[in-house]
């Protein structure tokens, strides 16, 4: 629970829709793809944050030589962002590769140029 | 295996870093995929921090000898036994007479030991070799596109132009019926031996014509 | 006069979510609290804490993950025990992508060879 967290996720989700609306070239509306994953596995892993709290690993030297670190973080949210990152890469790597099928055929990756039907 | 035939100039700053760092990547995507349980890492990061080493390889040398060292085939398949593997791992469970996805080896020595977690170690172990595999053939086929397109039009263009000649030579004499089936077999062998069986069904329809004007005067 | 419509509508967005971002951090109640686990105890001596009245679902799994599974890191023993099926779904979406950005770039190199030639 950190607001600048909260934030800065919300403000990433804008900046990558406004780069899928706006821009003409295809590489950099994959890259605005992007960004939206990133904004929103930066949300789920700070939603699970407690005050206070350390990462879920019980560390050996601290706890042979008794210093007390406390108690957890929530572990679950961090488990499934694991899961969603690769799904992110997955979907990046697909957009690519479609990518380059349109350059080999229409010779061109500017959005206005790829939207008529060309006989 | 020698490397020096298809090695691309690079610059020697790059060449350097690449030699420097690449065992350096090795070894420690290697110690965060085996050690996933007990210090933060695990099966999937560990297995992306290897897979750069094919990214280094053609950083420093170029695609021809990237491939040569890392064979995109064989990680094709390996990637394949890797997914294979997690889910025999995960109907050992099954076997013992519980759930799918079942923790059934632990409870074998301290909490901080490597083989005390049971499943989850040979889990991990098996996710991160399928990560490895399968992001490093991406990148190398994703690289693919990149350099090696001169190479391979210049290697496509060559019995192109051979087949030019040839058709041109069997298109100048008149289409006979005899000439017409070397005609036909010029061009039926272009899809098997463009090269040779081409020379050589022109060389026959040379000897014919030759023969042929020789019995007309 | 397209253009400014998108900023507008942008803007909106970023100003309800900056505004449900407040709203989660301040009037949301918090429900997993883990601060009445000490972790020292809970390492000594796993079965002390009980599980009867739970405040979530992490409660029950970092009570109990030094007796079902002995692993030292909790993430990993979520990831690959307790929701091991979520990692096998995972890895059959990593397999089907990289077997379609092959089948589609090398279809696409041989379409480009057919056309030069043709």
């Amino acid at each position: 629970m950190i607001l600048v967290n909260y934030i800065a996720s919300v403000v990433l989700i804008v900046l990558g829709l406004y780069t899928v609306c706006t821009k003409k070239n295809l590489i950099k509306v994959v890259l605005g793809l992007g960004i939206v994953d990133y904004g929103v596995n930066m949300l789920i892993v700070s939603l699970g944050f407690n005050d206070g709290g350390t990462a879920p690993i019980y560390q050996m030297s601290d706890l042979l030589n008794g210093v007390a670190p406390g108690f957890f973080v929530d572990p679950v949210p961090q488990a499934l962002t694991l899961t969603s990152i690769v799904i992110g890469a997955c979907v990046d790597a697909m957009a690519l590769s479609l990518v380059i099928m349109i350059y080999r055929k229409y010779k061109s990756i500017n959005a206005d140029d790829v939207r008529r039907l060309h006989g | 295996m020698k490397f020096k035939e298809g090695i691309t100039e690079k610059n020697v700053i790059i060449k350097c870093g690449a030699d420097k760092f690449l065992p350096f990547a090795l070894v420690f995507g290697l110690y965060i995929i085996m050690f996933g349980t007990v210090s933060p890492g695990g099966g999937f990061q560990g297995g992306v921090i290897v897979s750069s080493a094919a990214l280094l390889l053609y950083l420093g040398y170029g695609y021809k000898v990237a491939s040569k060292a890392i064979k995109p085939e064989v990680l094709r398949v390996n990637e394949a036994i890797g997914a294979s593997l997690y889910v025999i791992l995960g109907l050992c469970g099954i076997g013992f007479g519980l759930n799918f996805c079942r923790n059934v080896f632990f409870a074998n020595g301290q909490v901080g030991d490597l083989i005390s977690a049971g499943t989850i170690t040979f889990m991990g172990y098996a996710v991160g070799y399928k990560v490895l595999c399968g992001v490093g053939f991406l990148l190398l086929l994703m690289l693919a596109l990149l350099a090696p397109e001169g190479a391979e039009e210049e290697a496509a263009a060559e019995p192109a132009v051979e087949e030019i000649e040839a058709e041109e030579a069997a298109a100048e004499e008149v289409p006979e019926l005899p000439l017409q089936e070397t005609v036909n077999a010029v061009l039926e062998t272009e899809e098997k031996e463009p090269m040779e069986a081409a020379a050589e069904t022109v060389a026959e329809a040379v000897a014919a014509a030759e023969e042929k004007e020789g019995a007309a005067e | 006069m397209k253009r400014t419509l998108t900023l507008m509508s942008l803007l909106i967005i970023l100003i309800c979510g900056v505004a449900a971002a407040r709203f989660a951090f301040y009037a949301i109640p918090v429900t997993y609290d883990g601060s009445d686990v000490n972790v020292v105890e809970l390492y000594n001596n796993p079965t002390h804490y009980d599980t009867s009245n739970p405040d979530g679902v992490a409660d029950i799994i970092v009570k109990e993950n030094l007796e079902k599974t002995m692993a030292a890191n909790n993430v990993a023993a979520v990831v690959f025990d307790f929701r091991g099926y979520d990692t096998l779904g995972e890895s059959f979406i990593l397999l089907t992508a990289i077997a379609g950005s092959f089948v589609i770039l090398s279809h696409s190199h041989k379409k480009e060879e057919k056309g030069g030639e043709a």
